[in-house]
Order: structure tokens, then sequence, then C-alpha cells
């Protein structure tokens, strides 16, 4: 069980963000449908994915990877060629006219219950509008397979909740992998900036400036913009970003930033709501489940998760 | 006229024009301020043509008078827009079902979205006598493939009762699935799980049979529906034609013999000179088969009204309103715009030669319902030969068919037209008054395009051309030794 309580989904959007290929995020996504379907704040799941997922056979790893199964009244938002590798018995519900090498994007009722294979919108307005339609249909809430890899563009960047997916797949150094997961998780918790006091510029702008003002970052944070956002004898007291999915910078970086005493703030994020973690990695190489378990949850303050034999730590 | 394009012209009873036309005549910038709601609307736009045959545009004139007219217009406009905004293309799925293939579920899905939409158009032009007119045909027999329950509602799927097979499989199928959900252990999921996989096997199959099954069923069908297309096309462009006819200043065309414009503007050109501070001089124009010559200042002027004389005989023939405060003409099929000075690249000529070659081939095609316009032949060439060449082919083009206009700033062209027109110009203005403006301004040459009426009027074929170049000079302030050697020359 990931989560406990499904009610706050209602009406909400959840991603499911890996941290990498093979995380798991499927399986992830599999359990999450189990607690909803098991519990009764929630009946009826809107379901869908940036980009293609669902297959049996991870396209671009060749590993074996579990399907995803719906229940009768399920929403999902899939491709016309995609539509036809489910079994479902479907109920075309609206052409969203969203266009993707799979074919058109159509909203479909299962009026049975079934496997399905995903493949949404991959550009951010498209996957905001799918949500809202999907939520317009009678879907109870949204569930988005997002992109692996955390800086895909726009990962997640209009839902309310997230859950990032990791997994050994992420490296060979156990303790890389969780500092990674870790700074991650860290990213995705950033305080949001609430006052709309602050000017938007460039840190060239920002120098002239008299006071320790805020700065805002819109667009892409990578190594280089955050340390100049920093640099100077008068750092900003706060630096501010569009979302966690801008944020592309170092570990490293970061470190640096921090070490000047400003603060980083995001305009807007989901809620972390939990990590998960895959011990097993497509590379062949796999780690102690429990010590994996351990050191991950020991760095982290939300909930944490083995996928594989579905514990917490 | 390739074999090809007669034969299309004979389908459709509509003669393409020219892109490079479209553009050059700023027809193009009306088309694209007419937002058709749409794809067949838009398409119609995208290939602009003209009515091939005269009682199909007196009936699409007539259409767009009475629809503009019609009391609930707007009301009439703004429901069917909202239908129309929601088509969607499916022509593909129609050609493909046309030629006996098997559409999907999500194809039969866009095509009953389209039939209801379809069917929803059709009860509000039902209002309206004028788009009656407009053959429609009931899309009664495919909605009863695609929505057997007549529930009318725009989600698609193949029902439990399609078939007593089906029905049993999906029973089937149903009661599987709980017991799996049901399971006690991994095993005997498993267990249930192979079943269902066999149930949805049979699903599939069952489902394609259906599927071929409607799909056959609409396959004779598609005729009608790709007709339909065109029909709501025509629907969406007449909406837009009405449109113009209510809130812009436009006239419907009456048909005539001869070619009369009255007040006839260019939006274009019109929205370009208000950019520059200045307000576009409707032109007004009457021609009668044979030659008409504009002459007049140098400063442009012609060639605005030659762009709007090509712009509104080719939205009269399109069915469109004019934009002139009253209009007629004979059925025009065939519109040319020939500029002397464009460069004929392609075929490595020099300009004049490519010039002779447009000219010709014009000559050639030039019939009685033809309108043939000249800006400024033979303008690149040495004067005392252009002028001889302009005179020539005046002459002969006052002794056909065709209604042919040409400017030019020949001198002693006039005596061989039939009609003549003049750019008033600075006729009328007082030399005095733009020269102090002049001078307390920063660009002359912005002075004197302010004060210049590009407006046409007739005049006699003796009446001398107006020395306007020489008070240009004088009134950008040439030198004065240098003026005093120009008028010696003039009064040579």
């Amino acid at each position: 069980m990931i989560l406990e309580d499904t009610s706050k989904l209602k009406g909400k959007v959840l991603a499911v963000v890996g941290l990498c290929k093979n995380a798991g995020k499927t399986t992830v996504l599999n359990a999450v449908l189990d607690d909803i379907y098991s519990q009764e704040a929630l009946i009826f799941p809107g379901i869908t994915s940036i980009g293609r997922d669902g297959e049996t056979v991870d396209l671009a790893t060749g590993t074996e990877k579990p399907r995803i199964f719906v229940r009768e009244g399920s929403i999902i938002a899939t491709a016309a060629d995609l539509l036809r590798s489910c079994d479902i018995t479907a109920e075309v519900l609206m052409s969203t006219g969203f266009t993707t090498p799979l074919g058109s994007v159509y909203i479909i009722r299962a009026r049975s219950g079934g496997w399905v294979q995903l493949g949404g919108p991959s550009i951010v307005s498209q996957m905001e509008r799918l949500e809202k339609d999907m939520l317009i249909l009678g879907a109870d809430c949204v569930l988005v397979d997002g992109a692996a890899g955390r800086r895909s563009p726009g990962n997640g960047t209009s839902a309310d909740y997230a859950i990032l997916a990791s997994g050994a797949s992420l490296g060979r150094n156990i303790d890389e992998v969780v500092r990674q997961t870790a700074f991650t998780a860290e990213l995705m918790q950033l305080p949001v900036w609430e006052t709309n006091c602050a000017e938007s510029g460039t840190p060239e702008d920002w120098e002239s400036a008299e006071h320790n003002a805020e700065l805002m970052l819109p667009g892409a944070v990578t190594d280089s913009v955050l340390l100049e956002a920093a640099a100077g004898s008068r750092p900003p007291s706060a630096v501010i970003a569009d979302d966690p999915s801008k944020l592309l910078f170092s570990y490293t970086a970061y470190e640096k930033f921090l070490r000047t005493g400003s603060k980083l703030y995001v305009k807007t994020r989901p809620q972390l709501l939990a990590v998960t973690v895959n011990p097993v990695s497509t590379g062949g190489w796999r780690f102690d489940s429990d010590e994996f378990l351990e050191k991950t949850a020991g760095k982290l303050s939300v909930p944490v998760i083995d996928v594989v034999r579905n514990i917490k730590a | 006229m390739t074999d090809n394009m007669r034969n299309e012209v004979q389908q459709s009873g509509l003669i393409p024009v020219p892109r490079e036309l479209v553009r050059k005549s700023g027809l193009q910038y009306v088309l694209d301020r007419l937002s058709p709601m749409s794809p067949f609307g838009a398409e119609i736009l995208a290939n602009f043509a003209i009515f091939a045959d005269g009682e199909a545009l007196v009936r699409e004139r007539r259409m767009v008078s009475e629809l503009a007219g019609s009391a609930d217009f707007r009301e009439l406009r703004d429901e069917l827009d909202i239908p129309l905004m929601r088509l969607r293309d499916i022509r593909g799925s129609l050609s493909r079902c046309a030629r006996g293939e098997d559409l999907l579920i999500t194809e039969l899905f866009e095509l009953k979205v389209f039939v209801l939409l379809l069917r929803r158009i059709r009860e509000i032009r039902g209002r309206n006598p004028a788009l009656c007119r407009i053959e429609l045909p009931d899309p009664g027999q495919v909605l009863s493939l695609l929505d057997p329950s007549g529930k009318g509602e725009e989600r698609y799927r193949i029902e439990d009762d399609a078939s007593p097979e089906l029905k049993e499989i999906r029973k089937e199928k149903r009661q599987v699935e709980s017991l799996i959900y049901a399971a006690k252990d991994s095993a005997e999921k498993e267990k249930f799980r192979a079943q269902r996989d066999q149930i949805c096997g049979a699903e599939e199959a069952e489902e394609r049979r259906l599927l071929h099954e409607i799909s056959a069923g609409l396959s004779g069908l598609c005729g009608d529906l790709t007709r339909s297309c065109g029909a709501l096309g025509h629907i969406d462009i007449l909406l837009r034609k009405a449109d113009m006819l209510g809130s812009q200043e436009t006239v419907i065309p009456e048909r005539a013999e001869e070619i009369i414009f009255r007040d006839m503007i260019n939006p274009e050109i019109a929205a370009q000179v208000e950019e520059s501070g200045g307000s576009f001089v409707p032109v007004s124009i009457e021609l009668s088969r044979g030659a008409a010559v504009i002459t007049g200042a140098n400063m442009g002027g012609k060639t605005v009204s030659l762009k709007s004389l090509a712009l509104n005989t080719l939205l009269a023939m399109g069915g469109y309103p004019v934009y002139a405060r009253n209009a007629a003409l004979p059925d025009i099929s065939r519109v040319m715009l020939l500029s002397g000075n464009a460069e004929d690249h392609e075929r490595g000529l020099s300009s004049f030669g490519g010039e002779v070659v447009r000219i010709k081939d014009a000559v050639d095609k030039a019939g009685p319902g033809t309108l043939l316009l000249l800006d400024e032949p033979a303008g690149g060439t040495n004067p005392d030969e252009g002028a001889a060449i302009v005179r020539g082919l005046v002459t002969y083009l006052n002794g056909r068919e065709a209604f042919s206009v040409i400017a030019t700033h020949y001198d002693r062209v006039a005596p061989c037209a039939g009609r003549n027109y003049r750019i008033k110009g600075l006729q009328g203005e007082d030399p005095e008054k733009i020269k102090s403006e002049i001078e307390n301004s920063a660009s002359g040459v912005q002075v004197i395009a302010r004060h210049m009426n590009y407006g046409l009027y007739p005049c006699s074929a003796e009446e001398e051309s107006p020395r306007e170049a020489l008070l240009i000079c004088r009134l950008l302030g040439l030198q004065g030794d240098l003026m005093e050697c120009i008028e010696q020359q003039y009064s040579e």
C-alpha cells in the first residue's frame, strides 16, 4: 500500500515521476490503482501517461515490465494505435485532437476491467487540458504516469501530488543513488514562494539593484544560472524558480549556492506524497533491499516504500 | 487549361484562381480575415475559385443577400458557428470505408460526432429558406448504424446487444473479472486471468466482425457524407459572405454588359495607407469591351486602381460581396494582372523579354470573359519605343472583346483607347500651400504623398497630361539653376 487515504485525491492530479528508467513507475501506478480500487473514497480514476507507457516490454531497455490493469468504470487517455492493444471493453468519450506518433489521443471509458497501454501527449499545455477534460468527463482523480528522468520538460508540472520513483538503475553505488534520490526529493519539497513582490530579471539586472532583493528565475535553472544568481557581495535573499521540473543544476552547484546564504523557492510544485525504491536494476546488479530502503528513508521526511516487496520503511 | 483542370471545372462548376493573383490583388488579405469555422470552409478559402456557371453565381449571390437580410441572421450565424467549429475532417476515414476497409472504433466515434453535428446544423439550417437551398442529405441511415439506441450521445462503443454472441462473451468477461478480484491466492488469480485472456480473444474477434459489418453498412453511405462535407463548407462560407455584407462596406454586384465599380476600395492597400497616416481615396471606373487607359502621376495610384479592379472582380465572380458603393459586371471567367516591372528570373530572360512572353501568353488567352490588367507595360524599355509598343498594344486590345485596362505613363496613348482615365494626382491642390508645408516638414515626399489624390476621373483623349513631374521637381526643391535647365527642355 502506498496511499493509506486516497480521499484527498478527489478532483486532483497525481503524477508518478521516475528518477531513471526502470525505477518501477508502472508498478507504483498499479499499486496506487489498487489503493484506489480497494478504498471507497474514489471509484473511477482517470489514468494517462506523458508519452508512451504500459507495454509488456520496455521499449527503451528491452526488459520485462509490468502492465497497467484498470477496473471497469476507469477512464483512460491513450493514442488510437495503442487502444488496439488494450483488452478493456472500450467506450470512446472524447477526441482530444492532440496527436502523437501513435495517432490522436482519445479519452476512453473502460466498460470492463482490462490491461491498458497508455500514450498521452508530451506537451505540457496539452497534458493540463487533458487532465481537466478527464475530470470533466467523470474521472474522480487523474493519475499521470510521468516521463522517466525527473528532468524531462514539464514532468508533473501541473499535478497536485507527486510520487517519486527511484531505483538501482540510477547507478552502481548505493550511497550515490541514495544521495541523488534525497537531493531530488529535496528539490521537490522546496518552499513555495507565496508573495508577489519579487521582480523578474536576470542576475545582471539584480547586480545594479541596491537592496537584498528576491530574484525570479524564469525557465530552466542550470548550474551557471543558479551560481550567477547568488554571485556578488550581496546575494539575493530568495531565488525563485518556476517549478521543480525546471531545476536542472547539480548537487555540487546547489551546495555552493546554499553557502551564499540565499534560499531557493519555487512558484508552484506538487506535494510529494512518497518516494519508492526498486532495488533491482536493468544493468544486472541489485542492492540489498533492506539497506536501500533504510538508507533512503534515513534521509527523507516522506514515506519510503520498496515497490518490489511492497513494504514501507 | 489542361484536361485535368477542365474536368475539375465541369465537375465543380468552379474555376481555380492562381495563388499568385490571389496574393498580388490583395484577395489573400481579405480571405485571411474571414475566419471560417470548419475545416471544409477553410479549404474552400485556401483553394479560392470563381464560378464558371453564371446561373450558379446568380443563385449564390441571391443566397448571400437573403441570408444577410434575414432578421435573425446574427443569431443564426452564432448558433451555426458552434457545431461548425467542432467539425473534424473525416474524409480520410470515409474514403477508407468506401474502399471496403474496416474502420476503427475511434473512427466510428469521430463519424458519429460528425453526423450528430451534421444533424444539428441541418436543424438550424431548416429555419432559414436561403440555407435550405443547399443540399444536405439526411444522415438518418448513418445514425441508425452508429447510434442504434438513438440516444444521440457523443460517445461511441459497440453495444453489448450488438449481437447475441457479444452479449454472452461480455457477460462471461465480467464474471471472470469478479473472480479475479475475489481470488484467494496468486495461483487462482493466474488461472482466472488465463481464462480471461481467452474471453478477451473471443471478444476481440466478435468486435472485429461487428466493426466489419458496420463498416460495410456505412460504405454505401460514404458518398453522401463526403458531399455533405462540401455542403457544410459551403454553408460556412455563405455565413462569412453574409457577414461581409452586413458588417463591412460592401455590396452584392449586379449583372450588366459593362464593368462598373463606384467608390471601390482595396482593404489591404487601404490599411497600408491608413497606417502611414493617409486615407484611401475610393476608385470609380466604368469599362466597356476593348481597352481603357489609365494615365497620370508618377507616384503610384495606377497600380492601386488595377489591384482594386482585380480584387473586386475576383470577389464578384466568387459570389462574394465587393468593396464598393455599387457594382455591376458581366460574367468574367479569367482575371489577369501583369506588372511590367516584375522580372522573369525563372526563364533567365531580361525584364523586357520576360514581359513580352507574358503579354503574348495573355493576349492568347484573352477572350470575351477576360479582364486583362496591364500595369506599365514596356515601362522598362526606352521611352520612344516603349510608347510605340503601348500605343500598338492598346489599339490592338481596343479591337478585342476582352475588357483590358492599361496603366501607363507614356504620352499620346489615350487616342488609341476606348476610354480614358487619369489619376487626379495634385490637380486642384495649391502648390504654394504644399510648398510651405514641405518647408516645415522632415519629409517632402510624405507631404506630397498626403496631398496626392489617387482617385480616377474620366478624361477626353485630347486632354493634355498635366506636367506633374515638373511640379514635383519644383516642390521638392531641385536647385534653381537645375530647374531652369529642365524647364528649358520642356519648352523645346
